[in-house]
């Protein structure tokens, strides 16, 4: 449930991300082309139904992450999983300006927020926020992409479908950056043109006004500029506050999470890894964390999802009895069609005492192998298993 | 002993080489020879070129006499002393000029850095000043954001190679190789596999960069920035896939994880360190480049050395007591090693700071390559040991792979030529693992030795690897070194002057003394390994195929060496510029002579040679040569001596041999055959020779020199008064006549234990009469039968003779 919910909301946002970051790619074009893609690719974001979904989406997405995170046994995790749990944390706080910004734009200052006002705010007013947003495309893109990734490579379909996939996920952040570039440095010879004409035409045309036409005028753009610099700061708060209120969550589930970890028993499990070393552990990880805190390769093609069973075990002696197979590992067992004595290690966390397990599945098994397990690859892992219960 | 003479040989070596590389440095005619044109080399072209004219002459001496023309030579030759970087085109004036003027430079660079320590406060105002000139605070982080972006693209295109190559590359690190020859091509594969991606990153990075334009320092500010970048990813990938520092199964060094871990991580800093300080000077330099923040770029660029080389010092004494805490044996030998590595590297560090912030950039190279020639030998030595030593391991299951060998030895080349290539500092670090190599490996050596007995074969190409490696170290150093100073090892030994030629010939006689040693221990090791696996045949065992080795090989030793000192003599005596050729001539026409004179000589030994080679015959075979029959005795290089059976003994010369029986390969067929009269029962003798054949193979002196024991070949002929029956066996060669001497005498016995009877020679003779025959008819019927017998069989052939 969990699970899924996850999932169908990260779809959402990642879908969303896609279609933004595309619009930019035109940028290669010209900035023309980015306004008229807008139109079919962003501004239907901002109408009712979708911008709700949109919404909840990202509230029901950073509450499960938050939780995740709560639900993690320790924080030395592979490669990926680092790389997911950083890139989610990041991209509330450096996204949290680019989303006041756009609904400040709309509802304070009710002004369409066109590429070209952003780009030159980008690009021109304030650059740190330009490289702020470069960050922010590249964290979310890889955030959203592992996730999806480690959800679609169990399916029988991703092997055929990987070798087009691949280059798609590496075109759309470049081609939206370099997009972003082209567009930017379409923007800033704007500004120069503008700047040198007006420079030129300061000249001729300064004395036209009259004196107290120029007070006047002055005053009122003192008092636009007065009632837009409350306005700023006003969305300034407000960004702020949600990087606050982000960050009082994060500790709060650090220190949720510290006070779990305190609770667990204090005792010692010992384990015993067929052709493998010999490990004392604490207890309360799993046995896929704890394989990975001693740098034993052990194959794990969802994450520790529980979705592929590739990090199955067998247990060859347990004391005591292991704890009883929840509903996410009995279903992947069942799939599978395991016998008993066959744990998802990613799943299963050994209790005090004594355990001797043997790993199933070889560490270089690909997402292409779990399906054709009669073919050649299937001979290696076979061969594998057979190297295992040699030793 | 042989390893102390093997270092005395380093040693020497290297002094030759410093003494050659000394003999480079200080002499500046040597080292530059752009300079050349000025100066010695000017007489010698002159000399070529028709003579001038009395008036061009007089006409010179006008122009020379001018005081203005003088001034503009003078001028002329300070400014160009001035544009060449270290200065030595004084060529034409000689050492002490040459000294006085690199003392005024370092003079110079010495007031100048006192002049930007005085305004060291100053610094950060008076850079920030000039970047603010050349660029705003928006262009600044404008350009941070196009790096990020390129980086992206970079990244993006790696992130997409790996995802087409990450099964590869899984498949090789997890599947662990047993053989050397798996090990070695998983290394290679991994090495392209990882290299390949570093590659597209670079190539998406930078490719994005160039496909835009950019303002100047723009362009500078982003490529230094993307340079930063590669060049520590390249570091770090080179250190993770030599070091492995997680993973002990792919480390290609001999170090344990707790010091490839934080060695790995050194070099990662130190890389970090020594690229963003570099490409901070150089921006620096740049931006300064038209203001008078000169000095400030001064400052900066010796803050960056200063605080790099600190920060390599940090790392040799931070790595010190975690290599000598995991060295397994700490003997004597390397308690001194550990203490004096690290004080070694710390002062050589120091020094080539020191000598790089007066500026003083050829000797400073001097110093960093001559001081890292002697560790990097011996960190290579201690790789190479390392890497024979898993491959003795490894070989010691499968045996008979030995085609991957000289492989090896190349591999273990590379790592020099990349440890030279990572940043400096991380080069300079890598000694400071010496003492846990040296610890471990000679006990396992030791171990070696202990329990195989043979020499291994891969031990064979040990002394020649590590030989190889110590030829490509000092020939890559003094490259380095003459390229460092300008000058080009061609250029050099071509030019006129005295020390140019004698750097030539020194340079000549120590590549050819070099290679010629390679080729000597090569092969060498490889003669008297074949000679030590060579077992003399004990007692009366017939010899084995080696044993024409154990005649051939000293003789081709002895022949090697002498051709290997002829070449070099050769080569040395022309480098020196002795004309050879009327020597190469002499020795031809010599060497025609005593070959016309000594033709029947150089014919046997040739060909005695060629008969070796052939394997036609091996001491202790019986041969048959023409008429001429026995068994070899003995070769010497021209004859070969037999001994007859009856005790004559034969030499016969390797010429006069045409053509060789040799009786003593593999098998002999015997046949045997004897007549019975016609009455008698076949089947029973083809039973009774069968049990005969059983008896003879259980025999148990010459029973398993029967290869197919006696079988009847059954009726072999018809003939007047009898058949033959044939018999065989088979039989190595020389058991055969016991084996036939024993089957007829049981067969005799057998035959008359049966009642079956030879046949003999009788002549029925039918009288017509039936008269009684008196006395004399009967004798002379009897003498015209016996006429006939003797007539229809003939004379019997003498049996074969029996050694």
């Amino acid at each position: 449930m969990v699970r899924n919910l996850r999932m169908l909301s990260g779809t959402v946002l990642l879908i969303f991300v896609t279609a933004h970051l595309l619009n930019m790619a035109f940028g290669l074009l010209s900035l023309e082309a980015v306004e008229t893609a807008r139109r079919f690719l962003t501004v239907p974001w901002s109408l009712l139904p979708l911008s709700l979904l949109l919404m909840a989406a990202m509230l029901v997405h950073g509450f499960l992450g938050l939780f995740s995170l709560y639900k993690r046994n320790t924080l030395r995790m592979s490669g990926y999983d680092r790389v997911q749990l950083i890139s989610g944390l990041l991209i509330i706080p450096l996204l949290a300006s680019h989303i006041v910004g756009i609904a400040a734009a709309k509802n304070l200052f009710g002004f369409d927020p066109t590429y070209r006002i952003i780009l030159t705010y980008f690009w021109l007013d304030a650059p740190l926020e330009g490289l702020r947003q470069v960050f922010v495309v590249v964290i979310a893109w890889i955030h959203g992409c592992i996730g999806m990734f480690s959800w679609m490579r169990l399916k029988i379909w991703w092997h055929r479908v990987s070798w087009f996939i691949y280059p798609l996920v590496v075109a759309v952040p470049v081609l939206a950056l370099l997009g972003f570039v082209e567009a930017g440095k379409e923007v800033i010879a704007e500004r120069t043109l503008a700047i040198t004409q007006q420079m030129d035409a300061g000249t001729g045309d300064a004395p036209q006004l009259s004196a107290a036409e120029e007070v006047a005028q002055q005053e009122a753009n003192a008092a636009a500029a007065e009632v837009n610099r409350e306005k700023l700061a006003f969305s300034k708060r407000i960004m702020w506050s949600i990087i606050f209120i982000f960050a009082f969550l994060l500790a709060l589930t650090l220190l949720a999470r510290a006070i779990r970890l305190r609770k667990a028993p204090d005792a010692i499990t010992f384990i015993r890894y067929m052709k493998g070393p010999e490990i004392n552990m604490h207890v309360g990880k799993s046995l896929l964390e704890i394989s990975r805190l001693h740098d034993l390769p052990h194959a794990n093609l969802c994450r520790g999802r529980g979705r592929c069973g590739t990090c199955r075990v067998r247990v060859i002696e347990a004391s005591p009895a292991l704890p009883a197979a929840g509903e996410i590992e009995q279903q992947t067992l069942d799939r599978l069609d395991c016998g008993p004595g066959i744990r998802l290690a990613c799943q299963v966390s050994p209790l005090a005492g004594t355990l001797a397990i043997e790993r199933i599945v070889p560490p270089d098994i690909t997402p292409a192998d779990l399906y054709s397990p009669n073919q050649s690859d299937g001979v290696a892992l076979t061969q594998w298993s057979a190297e295992v219960s040699d030793a | 002993m042989l390893d102390s003479r093997r270092r005395l040989a380093t040693i020497l070596t290297a002094a030759l080489v410093a003494g050659f590389i000394a003999l480079i440095g200080l002499n500046p005619a040597g080292a530059q020879s752009a300079t050349d044109l000025l100066a010695p080399d000017a007489p010698a072209v002159l000399a070529e070129s028709p003579p001038p004219s009395p008036n061009d002459i007089r006409e010179l001496l006008r122009l020379l006499s001018d005081q203005s023309v003088i001034d503009w030579l003078k001028s002329e030759s300070t400014s160009s002393s001035a544009d060449t970087l270290d200065g030595t085109s004084a060529a034409s004036v000689g050492f002490q000029q040459e000294f006085s003027h690199r003392v005024d430079l370092t003079r110079a660079r010495l007031s100048e850095l006192a002049v930007s320590w005085q305004n060291l406060p100053a610094t950060p105002s008076f850079v920030a000043a000039a970047w603010q000139s050349q660029m705003s605070v928006d262009q600044t982080l404008r350009s941070i954001t196009y790096v990020l972006i390129f980086l992206v693209v970079g990244s993006g295109l790696e992130w997409l190679y790996r995802q087409y190559t990450q099964h590869l590359l899984l498949g090789l690190e997890m599947r662990r190789q047993t053989t050397l020859w798996g090990k070695f091509q998983a290394a290679v594969k991994r090495a392209l596999l990882i290299f390949g991606g570093l590659f597209v990153f670079s190539i998406g990075a930078m490719g994005t960069f160039l496909s835009f334009d950019w303002p100047g320092f723009v362009d500078n500010l982003v490529l230094n920035l993307l340079l930063i970048v590669i060049s520590v990813r390249c570091a770090s990938t080179i250190s993770m896939f030599l070091l492995a520092p997680r993973v002990t199964a792919l480390r290609l060094v001999p170090l344990s994880g707790d010091i490839a871990r934080p060695l790995h991580n050194w070099i990662v800093v130190l890389a970090t360190v020594a690229t963003i300080g570099m490409a901070t000077s150089d921006i620096f330099l740049h931006l300064a480049g038209s203001t008078d923040a000169m000095g400030a770029a001064l400052a900066i660029s010796v803050c960056a050395a200063a605080i790099t080389t600190l920060l390599l010092i940090v790392a040799i004494w931070h790595m010190t007591p975690i290599i000598r805490r995991n060295a397994k044996t700490p003997t004597e030998v390397n308690k001194r090693q550990s203490h004096f590595w690290p004080g070694y590297l710390t002062i050589l560090a120091l020094m080539a700071l020191a000598l790089g912030i007066i500026n003083a950039r050829e000797l400073m190279e001097t110093v960093i390559i001559i001081g890292l020639v002697f560790p990097t030998i011996r960190v290579v030595n201690g790789c190479i040991d390392h890497l024979f030593f898993l491959s003795e391991h490894s070989s010691r299951k499968p045996i008979g792979q030995s085609e991957e060998k000289p492989l090896l030895a190349e591999t273990s080349e590379t790592l020099p030529n990349v440890q030279q290539s990572v940043a400096e500092p991380s080069e300079a670090e890598i000694p400071a693992t010496l003492p846990d190599a040296e610890s471990q490996l000679p006990v396992v050596a030791e171990e070696d030795m202990d329990d195989v007995e043979q020499v291994s074969s891969l031990e064979l190409y040990h002394p020649v690897a590590r030989r190889l490696a110590r030829f490509v170290i000092l020939i890559g150093a003094t490259f380095l070194l003459l390229s460092s100073w300008g000058g080009n090892l061609l250029s050099l030994s071509e030019s006129q002057t005295y020390s140019g030629r004698l750097v030539g010939i020194i340079a000549d006689v120590l590549t050819a003394v070099l290679i010629a040693d390679l080729v000597w221990v090569w092969a060498k090791s490889a003669i008297d390994r074949r000679l030590a696996n060579y077992v003399p045949p004990q007692g009366s065992d017939a010899p084995g195929p080696e044993a024409r080795m154990a005649t051939l090989l000293p003789l081709l030793r002895v022949t090697l060496m002498v051709f290997l000192i002829v070449i070099v003599a050769l080569t040395v005596l022309s480098s020196m510029g002795i004309n050879i050729a009327p020597l190469i001539a002499g020795a031809g026409v010599l060497g025609i002579a005593i070959g016309f004179g000594a033709q029947a000589l150089v014919k046997d030994i040739v060909s005695g040679i060629f008969f070796l080679i052939d394997d036609a015959f091996r001491i202790g075979e019986y041969i048959e040569v023409g008429d001429l029959r026995g068994t070899v005795e003995s070769m010497s290089i021209r004859s070969l001596r037999v001994r007859h059976h009856l005790g004559a003994i034969h030499t016969i010369p390797f010429g006069e041999l045409s053509s060789l029986t040799n009786y003593s390969r593999d098998w002999v067929i015997m046949r045997l055959e004897f007549r019975v009269p016609f009455d008698t029962d076949v089947k029973l003798i083809k039973k009774i020779v069968k049990k005969i054949g059983a008896e003879l193979q259980e025999n148990e002196v010459y029973g398993p020199g029967i290869l197919q024991t006696l079988k009847s070949q059954g009726v072999r002929r018809m003939e007047e008064f009898n058949m033959v029956i044939g018999v065989k066996f088979m039989a190595k060669p020389g058991a055969q006549w016991l084996i036939r001497r024993d089957a007829y005498q049981k067969l005799r016995d057998a035959f008359e234990a049966s009642g079956i009877s030879f046949a003999q020679r009788n002549v029925t003779v039918e009288v017509v009469s039936d008269k009684e025959l008196d006395a004399a008819t009967k004798k002379s019927i009897a003498g015209a039968a016996q006429q006939a017998v003797e007539s229809a069989a003939g004379v019997p052939a003498a049996a074969p003779d029996e050694p």
